[in-house]
């Protein structure tokens, strides 16, 4: 009796192959989408200062083999985020682009601002961050490499 | 710019991840390269081999054939357009949970309207519990793959070549590895492992989530062994009763076990959902148990439950037994039941779930146990080379614990499991077995290759080590030594650096009337007030004495250089002969007289013996700087004790011989071919030496009761007793060497027992040493008149061996 045994499907080493070439791939895809789902947790709960609703930003930065994300403020709003977070000690505020300073119906030539609390708002904002982002890189690689 | 102090900074990093895959790329193509070189290896595994894969064939015929006569039964029930794939993979599972084809064919009307109705039921919830790579894994698994079993077969012998697969993805978690490993087993298809793979892989180069999958990971392993632990207890606590309402589903669970992914199926709830996948199926199978799936059908049927909705419930229950009765019990139909029906599904319910708990846990066990088997067939050599025995204890356990019964068939289930019948793995057993003796084996030829080679070094080095011009350089150092602290050599160092020795040639002509007039004087300065005060006609008798001195030395040293020790006794004696008759024409005759002029001359005894032991001392540190390498190279192959090796240089520091002494017992003790490394004595010494040595170590010191020399006596004892030896003559004229014999005494009284008859005839004193030193035995020492020393030599010599703690002191 004569036994011929050959292979059946691909081998080990073009799984391997093709797993890490869908593991560059994936980095890419991910990092936009990661991106928004962080900054989406970031603003489901920001608190709103001066009639507007703070916000976050995402820098995505990609490379074959990682990918980085930088939440941070949005364009505008670190001082307002920052004051959210750790508060404001009691100062003055004087105008800088006219004489005087006007609030409800009242002019002033300077303002004796108390200072306020902080409340860490940024903090949370990074604990929403950090719930939602392991689960969602988990979804996007597992479905950037075929997991069904 | 953003304001970095507020900022979070998320990085998927896939670098190890890339790494880690290559490297098992290439762990995966050297373990593949071993196993095709092991089944070239030797016959055994070629064989091996073909059994298995000729096996596996006619099994993947008669299935392949099986399957297509079975699939094309119920295709003609079921019409055109149905999926054949469909179809096949029906009769796949069918056959994998122990219906015969045969059956298959012969109900084949029946199985068509199970499989229709089936696919007809909504099961798209039943994995809705199992995450995405379970999934994947059951996808796999039902994908039946027919290559795998010859895969695994390939790999099943050379399995150990896997374990730096393990190794390689052991940083990607565990749950890779054992991906690798039953892709290997070709327990999952290939094709399906990156789907399964990957993920895993990018999520352990995800930093957010390496933490929460090891906690999982973490929680997992802890409910399997809570799981495993909980079965045990409760197979100690079950009665009759218990196992004998669990036979059913146990007997579901047997045949429903995957025979290659027995982890895969480490709860009843995968076997309930290959169960819910086609809940004819399990009608059919429990029928052939114990009935009470079919009592459970007709009480759900009695209560208005289609069998559509039984397996909607089953699939929105989840896996579990009891999730499933939750379903069911909550149900208005169930409530507004009567009593009786009621009680009649609660107490089906009860000995069902007292039964899946304990088929649940058997389950658990099961595949925990026959993980270490494999685990041991795959990593352990050392625990396959107890194969058998690991088997006979798993039978045990399992037969222990009523999971299986050995005398109703479902130990051939089990082994089949295994897929080794009982030839097969004693062969295994013994091929682990000769491997492990081969291992050994030519460890042992590595060892002696090495010992080979350093008893090559020895010899080289013992050729070099005795030639005259090793022997001249010893001599001289022996003689600066003497040099050094006699008293004739500081009496010329001082006359030679003295302002006041101008006339001393003034006094030389009158030495010799000096000499006869003062026979008794002391002419040899000890100190050098002595000196200072020298009568000046003195001063030229000491610088012919020292003259003298100096030719005798050159003398004693060339017949030593030519005739080692025995040349230079003869030389020794020659000149104290030559000496002691000029003296005495001189005047001096016998008395302190004689004695000074022998010191002076360096011919006393004392001179002597101190030459003789300084020339040994030399010529032992030659010998044991020429040893070291050998040594060293002997403490790398394991062969002496690195501590010894310490100890010998230490040695060296304070007692050269001894060292020398040690260096050869430890030499000896490996297992070499030893001979004295520095041997000072002439070829029929040698000859002798080697000659005793080869002998069996027996000896014997035959001595009449004597007198006591307590320091010996005990040390001679110990190496005396109960030995004969006999010395060549030729050796024993050599005696007069301490170094010989302590080195012999040291050689021979060690691991085995040899000991020393020597035969002495005159020479009293040495007489009387050695009778008393064997006085329970019966002595003759014979020794030649002129031999010197004797006395002194035997005792410096068995001083050595107390010194060396060959022998007790």
């Amino acid at each position: 009796m004569r036994v011929t045994v050959r292979q059946v499907g691909p081998s080990l080493a073009d799984v391997t192959t093709a797993t890490i070439r869908d593991l560059r791939a994936v980095n890419k895809a991910a990092g936009k989408q990661l991106g928004r789902v962080g900054t989406d947790a970031i603003n489901a709960g920001a608190p709103t200062m001066f009639g507007r609703r703070l916000r976050g930003k995402a820098t995505v930065e990609t490379w074959p083999d990682r990918l980085e994300i930088e939440y941070h403020a949005a364009k505008g709003q670190a001082g307002a985020w920052q004051i959210q977070e750790t508060g404001a000690r009691p100062h003055d505020i004087k105008p800088r682009r006219r004489k005087a300073l006007q609030f409800a119906g009242r002019f002033a030539a300077v303002v004796d601002h108390p200072g306020v609390g902080g409340r860490r708002q940024w903090t949370a904002a990074g604990e929403r961050l950090v719930d939602v982002i392991g689960d969602a890189a988990r979804r996007l690689y597992d479905a950037g490499l075929g997991a069904r | 710019m953003p304001n970095r102090s507020l900022s979070y900074k998320v990085e998927f990093d896939t670098r190890s991840a890339v790494r880690d895959l290559q490297r098992l790329t290439r762990e995966g193509k050297r373990a593949g390269e071993d196993i095709a070189d092991g089944f070239d290896e030797t016959e055994t595994a070629g064989t091996n081999a073909l059994r298995a894969l000729t096996r596996q064939l006619d099994t993947l015929e008669q299935t392949a054939a099986g399957t297509a006569k079975a699939a094309e039964a119920i295709g003609r029930q079921l019409g055109e357009g149905y999926d054949p794939s469909r179809i096949r993979g029906f009769v796949a599972d069918l056959d994998r949970i122990g219906v015969t084809f045969d059956e298959i064919e012969a109900k084949a009307e029946e199985f068509a309207a199970v499989l229709k109705r089936a696919d007809d039921v909504d099961l798209s919830g039943v994995r809705g519990e199992l995450d995405q790579v379970g999934e994947g894994l059951e996808h796999t698994r039902a994908s039946g793959d027919q290559s795998r079993s010859v895969l695994a077969n390939l790999a099943g012998n050379a399995a150990q070549d896997l374990g730096e697969l393990g190794g390689v993805v052991g940083s990607l978690g565990v749950g890779v590895g054992q991906l690798a490993e039953y892709a290997v087993d070709g327990n999952i298809a290939l094709s399906n492992l990156a789907k399964v793979a990957g993920p895993m892989l990018a999520l352990t180069g995800a930093l957010a989530l390496v933490n929460q999958a090891s906690a999982r990971n973490a929680e997992e392993s802890a409910a399997a062994a809570e799981a495993t632990n909980a079965f045990k207890d409760a197979i100690d606590e079950l009665g009759p009763s218990a196992q004998a309402a669990a036979q059913g589903l146990t007997e579901l669970l047997d045949t429903a076990v995957d025979p290659s992914t027995p982890t895969l199926f480490e709860n009843l709830g995968d076997a309930l959902g290959i169960a819910a996948e086609g809940i004819g199926e399990l009608v059919t199978l429990a029928d052939g148990g114990d009935g009470k799936v079919t009592d459970l059908a007709v009480a759900l049927g009695g209560m208005g439950f289609t069998l559509e909705e039984v397996a909607a419930k089953m699939a929105a229950g989840g896996q579990t037994w009891t999730d499933f009765v939750d379903q069911i019990a909550t149900d208005p139909r169930v409530e507004g039941a009567s009593d009786s029906m009621r009680t009649s599904l609660e107490n089906l319910f009860t000995a069902y779930t007292e039964a899946a708990t304990i088929a649940t846990n058997r389950g658990t066990f099961f595949a925990t146990s026959l993980d270490g088997i494999r685990q041991a067939m795959v990593s352990n050599e050392e625990a396959a080379g107890n194969l058998a025995d690991l088997w006979s204890k798993l039978l045990g356990d399992l037969a222990d614990n009523g999971v299986i019964d050995t005398s109703a068939g479902a130990w051939n289930r089990l082994r089949d499991v295994l897929g080794l019948t009982d030839d097969e793995l004693a062969e295994l057993a013994q091929q682990k077995i000769d491997e492990q003796l081969q291992a050994d084996a030519a460890a042992a030829d590595e060892l002696n290759a090495a010992m080979a080679d350093a008893g090559a070094a020895l010899d080289e080095f013992n050729a070099s080590a005795n030639t005259a011009e090793g022997r001249a350089t010893a001599f001289a150092e022996g003689l600066d030594a003497i040099n050094r602290s006699s008293d004739i050599g500081l009496a010329q160092r001082i006359i030679a650096s003295s302002d006041a020795l101008d006339d001393f040639a003034e006094g030389l002509a009158g030495l010799g009337d000096i000499v006869r007039e003062n026979g008794a004087i002391d002419f040899i300065p000890d100190t050098w007030d002595e000196v200072r005060n020298m009568p000046d006609e003195l001063r030229p008798v000491v610088e012919a004495f020292a003259g003298m001195r100096e030719s005798i030395q050159t003398e004693l040293g060339h017949a030593f250089e030519t005739g080692g020790l025995a040349g230079f006794q003869t030389a020794l004696a020659d000149i104290r002969t030559a000496v002691t008759n000029e003296l005495a024409a001189a005047g001096i005759e016998g008395g302190q007289a004689l004695d000074d002029a022998l010191r002076a001359l360096g011919l006393d005894d004392e001179t002597i013996n101190i030459l003789i032991r300084t020339t040994g001392d030399a010529q032992a540190r030659a010998a044991l700087d020429g040893l070291r390498g050998i040594i060293d190279n002997l403490v790398s192959a394991g062969k002496i004790d690195a501590q010894v090796a310490v100890d010998i240089a230490t040695l060296t520091l304070t007692d050269p011989q001894a060292a020398l002494a040690e260096a050869q017992a430890a030499l000896e003790a490996t297992g070499l071919d030893v001979v004295l490394p520095a041997e000072l004595e002439l070829d029929d010494a040698e000859r002798a030496a080697r000659g005793f040595t080869s002998q069996r170590r027996v000896a014997t010191i035959d001595a009449e009761p004597g007198s006591s020399v307590a320091r010996t006596d005990d040390a001679v004892d110990d190496v005396a007793a109960d030995r004969t030896a006999t010395i060549d003559t030729a050796f024993v004229q050599q005696l007069v060497q301490g170094l010989i014999l302590g080195a012999y005494l040291d050689y021979i009284a060690r691991p085995r027992t040899v000991s020393i008859g020597v035969e002495v005839t005159g020479l009293a004193a040495a007489n009387q040493l050695i009778d008393h030193a064997a006085r329970d035995r019966s002595t003759t020492i014979d020794v030649d008149a002129n031999t010197y020393g004797l006395q002194r030599a035997i005792a410096t010599a068995i001083s050595n061996a107390i010194r060396l703690g060959r022998v007790a002191s």
